[in-house]
C-alpha cells in the first residue's frame, strides 16, 4: 500500500524527562496550525516523544495545498469601460497582469466607489514543496525551560544536541536544513543495542521496525508495557506497589524500551523510618518501593531499565548495591541524628541564614512564636502556649538533621519522626509535620488546632516578610512560594471556620520584623495579593460575579466566603425571590450611585406618607438585622427582601427627582442609608439580572 | 581490572582518539575542572583535545576512613574535546567498552544534569550517566566559563574513577579496590583520609587560612594585573581551596559564604579574561586555520 502520510523524526541525545510531555504538545499543535494555515488537507496529527526523539505523524496528509479563491482589485468601475461600453486599456491591462478574463469579472465595492475586482482560482502548491520551507520554523518554535548549543558559529539552541532529521512524505525523504544537518531518510534504533543506521519505508514501516529495534515510540505503550511488567513481577510473589502518576511518567520519559526488574536489599534496612526509604527509593533513584501483604513495606524494589529484560540478574544487582550503599549512608544520618535532641538543635538555627534582611532561621522560628500569641485572640481561640511554647522552635530543628539535609524532602516529616521518638506530647510531633501543610492544591490540611496555627504563623511570616525586603512572585515564577502560602492560609482559615481580618494582620505583625515600617508599607499590596488568591479559590467552585461582589467588602475569608455560599444558596431557592432580591438592591444603589454629599437624613422634612412609611420599614428592619446572628449570612441576605415591599410601595408613590433641591435631597438620603445598609453585606451591582 | 589498570586503559583509548594526555594540575584544587587544561582552555577559539587524571579535594567530604563510599580525596579522570564531536556519546559509550562495561549486559542512563560552578562562573548542560544506578560520570557542554559565553563548545567527560572500579572489582568498600596485584586503596589512602578529615575538621586554624586567603587573593590580583596570567590564576586555585577548608571547618558563616564565592568568581573571570587576551595576542595559534 502506497504510504499516504508525513512523519518527522527530531533525533537527540537525551531530552530530560520532565522536557518531554510539553515538547510534544508544541510539535503536534504546532504541525497542525501549520497545515492548517497553508491549506494542506490531513486526517490526523499525532506527536511523540522518546527521551533521544520527538516524532510527529500527520496521516493521509494531501499532495497539495487546497484550491482557493482570490480576489484581486483592479482599477475603479467607471475607468474600465468606455462609453461605449467596451473595456478601456487599463481594465485590459489589468486583466493581462493578473491572468484574468472577462468570466471573472466583479464588482467590488469600497467605500463610496465600485471597483473592478477579478476573482481567480489558485491552484494549491505541492505539499512536499511547501513543508521544507515550514518545517525549519516549526523545529525552531518549540520551546524547553532550558536550551543549550553545541554547534560551532551556531546561535540555535535546542534542549540536548539535535544528531539528525528524518522526515518522509509519502514515502519519500523530504530535504531541508535544521541545527547544521540535512534531513533525510536515515534513523537510529536504540542506542544501546541497534545503533546502526537503518533506512525506513514508510510512516507505517517506521513505527514497526523501530519497535523491533527496542524503541517503542508511543508513551502510551510504554506505559502500559512498564504497569503490565510491574503487575505481572507484583502478582507472582504477593506483593504490591505503588505506583505513583508522575513517577511513571517521568521513566515512561526516561526510556525507549522500558522493562520492569525486581531488585532487593537487606531486611535490616526496614528499621529505617519507612518514609526515608520510599524517598531514597522513588525521589533519588527512581524506583519504585514494593510492599508486602498488609501494606508493610518489603525488602524489594522495581527499577525499570532501558532495554531487554536481564536474564543474568546484572542490572538488578547492580542497582540493589547502589540502593544498599545509599542506604547504609540514611541508616547512619538517621542514628547519628538521634543522638540529639531537637530542643538542642534550636541554638543552631542562629546559624543558618533565612532571606537576605530577615536574619537567621532562629530569628524565622522566634517570629512563628510571637505569632502563636497574635493569632489566636484574633481568631478567638485559645491557646495553653506555655505548654506548647517551644514548638515555634522544634517545627525548625530537623533543618540542622543529616537526613534532612541528604533527602530536604522530608522536612517536617523527620521532624515529626524525632519528635515522637523523644516522647514529645503528641500535638507537638503532629504540629511539626503539619505546619509545612498545604504543600500544593492537593495537599491536605493541618489534622490539628496547633498544627493549623503554626501552618498559618508559618505562612503569615513568609507572606510578611518576603514582602518586606521586596520579594515579590512574578508572572513566570514564585521561588519563595508565596501563592502557596497565601493559598494555604485561606483554605486553613476556610477549613476551620476561623474568622480572621487578614487586613488587620499586618498592623498586628509588623513590630516582630526587623523592618516594621516595611511591613506597614507593604500591608496594602500583601492584602490586595491574597484577596487575588482568594478570588481565584473561591471562583473554582462558585459563579465569579456572586465572588467579586463580596470580595472587597471584607478582610475575612470566612465572611467572604460565607457571602459568596449564600448567594449561591439563594439563587437555588427559585428564580422569584432571586430576582426581586437583586432588584431591590440595585434600584436603591442605581438612582444614588452618581450622588455626592448628601446631606444628613431628615426625618422632619418627609412630606408624604410613604416617606415615612419607608423610613419606619428601614429603622424596623435594620433593629431586626442587627438582631440576627453576625455569621448567618444567608439569614441576612434573605432578609433584604423584606424590605422589596415597602421599597416598592415608595417608588410607586414618590416621585424622588422633584425640582425642590432640599426635598429631592432628603429623599436621595433615605435611599442612599438603605443602599449603604445593602451594600455592606456585597456590592450587588456586581451580579447581573437574567430574566 | 586494578585501578592502575583503569587509568591506563582509559589514557591509552583516549591517547587513541586524539587527546594530549595531561598531567594534573599539581595544586589542591575541587575538580578537574579547575585545571588550567580545562578552565582556560575551554575558552577562546582554539580547539583543545585532552585526558588527564586530576586528584580531586573535597574538604568537607571527609570521613576519617569510615564511610565506604565518601572520600575527601579522590580521583577524577577528566576528557575535554573542543569542540565537541558529533558522535562522542558513541565515543564515551567505546571507553566504557575498554574498560570491559558492556552496555548491553547493563543498564546506561542519560540522566538530566544542569551544571554549574558558581566559584568559577561557569555551566553548561548534560548528563549524569548512570551505570545500573550508580553515577559513574559527569558529561557535560559547558555554556560558559568565567562569565564568557564559548564557541566552540567544549564537552567535558568526567569520569568517578572509584566508583567505576568498585563496580568493575564487585566490592562495596572503597578501601577494599585493588590498586595493583599487591595494595588496596586502603593501604594507600585510608591512613591519609583520616588525617586531613582530622585537619580539615579539627585542626586548621581559621585565623591562618582566612590570612591565607587574603594573602592569595591579592596575589592573584596583582598577578593578574601584571598579565601574568598562569601565575595568578595559581593563586585563585589556591583561593578556592583556601576557602573550601575555612567552610569544611564551619568558620564561614551562610550569609558569608556567598561573599567569598562571589570573590573566587572575580577572580575566576579576570584570568578567564586576561587568558583570552593572551591567546588573542598570541594569534590564536590552535584555531583552525580558514582560507
Amino acid at each position: 500500500m502506497p504510504d499516504r502520510d508525513f512523519l518527522l523524526e527530531i533525533g537527540c541525545e537525551e531530552i530530560p524527562a520532565r522536557f518531554l510531555p510539553p515538547a510534544t504538545e508544541q510539535l503536534e499543535t504546532g504541525l497542525r496550525r501549520i497545515l492548517a494555515e497553508h491549506r494542506i488537507p490531513v486526517a490526523a496529527v499525532h506527536a511523540y516523544a522518546t527521551p533521544c526523539r520527538l516524532v510527529v505523524w500527520a496521516r493521509d496528509i494531501g499532495r497539495a495545498a487546497d484550491t482557493r479563491v482570490v480576489e484581486r482589485t483592479g482599477p475603479p468601475w467607471d475607468a474600465a469601460y468606455g462609453a461605449d461600453g467596451r473595456p478601456t486599456a487599463a481594465l485590459e491591462g489589468f486583466l493581462k497582469s493578473v491572468g484574468g478574463d472577462a468570466n471573472s469579472i466583479v464588482k467590488v465595492q469600497k467605500k463610496d466607489r465600485a471597483f473592478v475586482g477579478v476573482r481567480l482560482k489558485e491552484k494549491g502548491r505541492p505539499t512536499a514543496k511547501i513543508l521544507p520551507e515550514i518545517l525549519p520554523a516549526l523545529i525552531a518554535s518549540i520551546s524547553f525551560p532550558k536550551a543549550m548549543r553545541w554547534r560551532a558559529g551556531d546561535a540555535a539552541a535546542f534542549a540536548r544536541p539535535v544528531r539528525w532529521i528524518l522526515c518522509l512524505l509519502h514515502g519519500r525523504p523530504l530535504r531541508f536544513a535544521a541545527h547544521g544537518l540535512e534531513s533525510g531518510a536515515v534513523t537510529f534504533g536504540n542506542k544501546f543495542f541497534h545503533p546502526q543506521p537503518f533506512r525506513p519505508a514508510s510512516a507505517a514501516g517506521y513505527f514497526r521496525k523501530l519497535e523491533q529495534k527496542m524503541v517503542m515510540v508511543s508513551p502510551a505503550k510504554r506505559r502500559e508495557k512498564i504497569l503490565r511488567g510491574a503487575k505481572m513481577i507484583l502478582a507472582r510473589r504477593g506483593l504490591s506497589a505503588d505506583l505513583p502518576e508522575d513517577l511513571v511518567t517521568e521513566v515512561v520519559h526516561l526510556t525507549e524500551f522500558p522493562t520492569v526488574l525486581l531488585g532487593g536489599f537487606d531486611r535490616s534496612f526496614l528499621d529505617i523510618p519507612a518514609v526515608i526509604l520510599k524517598s531514597a527509593m522513588s525521589h533519588h533513584q527512581r524506583y519504585f518501593p514494593v510492599t508486602a501483604a498488609g501494606g508493610k513495606l518489603a525488602p524489594h524494589f522495581l527499577v525499570v531499565r532501558n532495554g531487554p529484560p536481564d536474564p543474568k540478574g546484572i542490572v538488578a544487582k547492580g542497582n540493589a548495591r547502589v540502593l544498599t550503599a545509599r542506604f547504609s549512608d540514611t541508616k547512619y544520618f538517621f542514628e547519628t541524628d538521634r543522638k540529639k535532641k531537637l530542643a538542642d538543635r534550636i541554638d543552631g538555627l542562629k546559624g543558618v541564614v533565612y532571606l537576605e534582611g530577615l536574619g537567621t532561621l532562629h530569628d524565622r522560628a522566634r517570629r512563628l512564636r510571637d505569632l502563636l500569641v497574635i493569632l489566636p485572640p484574633r481568631i478567638g481561640i485559645d491557646l495553653d502556649l506555655d505548654r506548647y511554647a517551644d514548638v515555634a522552635y522544634l517545627c525548625k530543628a530537623d533543618l540542622l538533621t543529616e537526613v534532612v539535609r541528604e533527602f530536604p524532602e522530608l522536612q517536617g516529616v523527620m521532624g515529626r519522626i524525632y519528635a515522637e521518638k523523644e516522647g514529645l506530647p503528641a500535638e507537638i510531633p503532629a504540629a511539626i509535620a503539619e505546619h509545612y501543610q498545604p504543600r500544593g492544591p492537593a495537599d491536605p490540611l493541618p489534622e490539628t488546632p496547633l498544627g493549623a496555627l503554626l501552618a498559618l504563623a508559618d505562612k503569615f511570616e513568609l507572606l510578611f516578610g518576603a514582602y518586606s525586603v521586596g520579594l515579590r512572585p512574578t508572572a513566570s515564577g514564585d521561588p519563595y512560594g508565596l501563592r502557596r502560602a497565601a493559598i494555604g492560609i485561606a483554605r486553613i482559615l476556610l477549613a476551620r471556620a476561623w474568622h480572621l481580618r487578614i487586613g488587620q494582620m499586618a498592623e498586628s505583625a509588623a513590630p516582630i520584623f526587623p523592618d516594621p515600617g516595611a511591613v506597614r508599607k507593604a500591608a496594602p499590596e500583601v492584602l490586595a495579593f491574597f484577596r487575588a488568591r482568594l478570588e481565584a479559590l473561591l471562583r473554582e467552585t462558585h459563579p465569579a460575579e456572586f465572588v467579586l461582589a463580596c470580595l472587597n467588602v471584607s478582610d475575612d475569608p470566612c465572611e467572604i466566603a460565607g457571602k459568596v455560599e449564600a448567594f449561591s444558596k439563594i439563587a437555588r431557592e427559585g428564580k422569584d425571590r432571586w430576582v426581586t432580591l437583586l432588584r431591590t438592591a440595585k434600584r436603591a444603589h442605581n438612582i444614588v450611585k452618581n450622588e455626592k454629599n448628601l446631606p444628613p437624613l431628615n426625618p422632619g422634612a418627609f412630606q408624604q406618607e410613604e416617606e415615612r412609611a419607608l423610613h419606619k420599614a428601614f429603622l424596623d428592619w435594620e433593629a431586626a438585622v442587627r438582631r440576627m446572628p453576625e455569621r448567618k449570612y444567608t439569614d441576612r441576605l434573605r432578609a433584604i427582601l423584606e424590605m422589596a415591599a415597602p421599597l416598592h410601595t415608595f417608588f410607586d408613590k414618590v416621585f424622588v427627582m422633584v425640582d425642590d433641591a432640599s426635598l429631592r435631597a432628603n429623599r436621595l438620603s433615605l435611599i442612599g442609608a438603605i443602599s449603604d445598609a445593602f451594600r455592606s453585606y456585597a456590592e450587588f451591582d456586581r451580579i447581573a439580572v437574567s430574566e | 581490572m586494578y585501578f592502575q589498570d583503569l587509568i591506563a586503559a582509559l589514557n591509552a583509548y583516549w591517547a587513541d582518539r586524539g587527546c594530549a594526555i595531561v598531567q594534573p594540575a599539581g595544586l589542591e584544587v575541587g575538580a578537574g575542572t579547575f585545571n588550567l587544561n580545562t578552565f582556560l582552555r575551554s575558552l577562546g577559539p582554539e580547539h583543545w583535545h585532552c585526558a588527564y587524571v586530576e586528584p580531586s579535594r573535597r574538604p568537607t567530604d571527609g570521613r576519617y576512613g569510615e564511610n565506604p563510599n565518601r572520600l575527601q580525596h579522590y580521583y577524577q579522570y577528566q576528557v575535554i574535546l573542543k569542540p565537541a564531536p558529533d558522535d562522542v556519546q558513541q565515543s564515551y559509550l567505546g571507553s566504557l567498552r575498554a574498560l570491559g562495561i558492556s552496555e548491553r549486559a547493563h543498564d546506561i542512563r542519560f540522566v538530566e544534569d544542569d551544571w554549574e560552578s558558581p566559584t568559577l562562573g561557569a555551566w553548561g548542560l548534560g548528563w549524569e550517566v548512570w551505570l545500573d544506578g550508580l553515577e559513574i560520570t559527569q558529561f557535560t557542554y559547558f555554556q560558559e566559563v568565567g562569565g564568557i559565553k564559548l564557541d566552540p563548545i567544549p564537552v567535558e567527560l568526567t569520569y568517578g574513577l572509584e566508583r567505576i572500579c568498585m563496580a568493575l572489582q564487585g566490592v562495596d568498600n572503597v578501601y577494599h579496590l585493588q590498586w595493583n596485584n599487591r595494595l588496596t586503596y586502603a593501604e594507600m589512602h585510608k591512613r591519609n583520609e583520616w588525617e586531613q578529615s582530622t585537619y580539615n575538621f579539627e585542626k586548621s586554624d581559621p585565623a591562618v587560612l582566612f590570612r591565607l586567603f587574603d594573602t592569595f587573593e591579592s596575589e592573584a590580583k596583582r598577578l593578574l594585573a601584571a598579565g601574568l596570567v598562569l601565575p595568578g590564576y595559581e593563586f585563585v586555585q589556591k583561593c578556592s581551596h583556601t576557602f573550601n577548608l575555612l567552610d569544611a571547618r564551619g568558620a564561614i558563616s551562610v550569609s558569608e559564604r556567598m561573599k567569598y564565592i562571589l570573590r573566587v568568581r572575580d577572580l575566576a573571570a579576570l584570568s578567564a579574561q586576561g587568558y583570552l587576551r593572551l591567546r588573542e595576542s598570541l594569534g590564536f595559534p590552535l584555531a583552525p586555520r580558514h582560507a
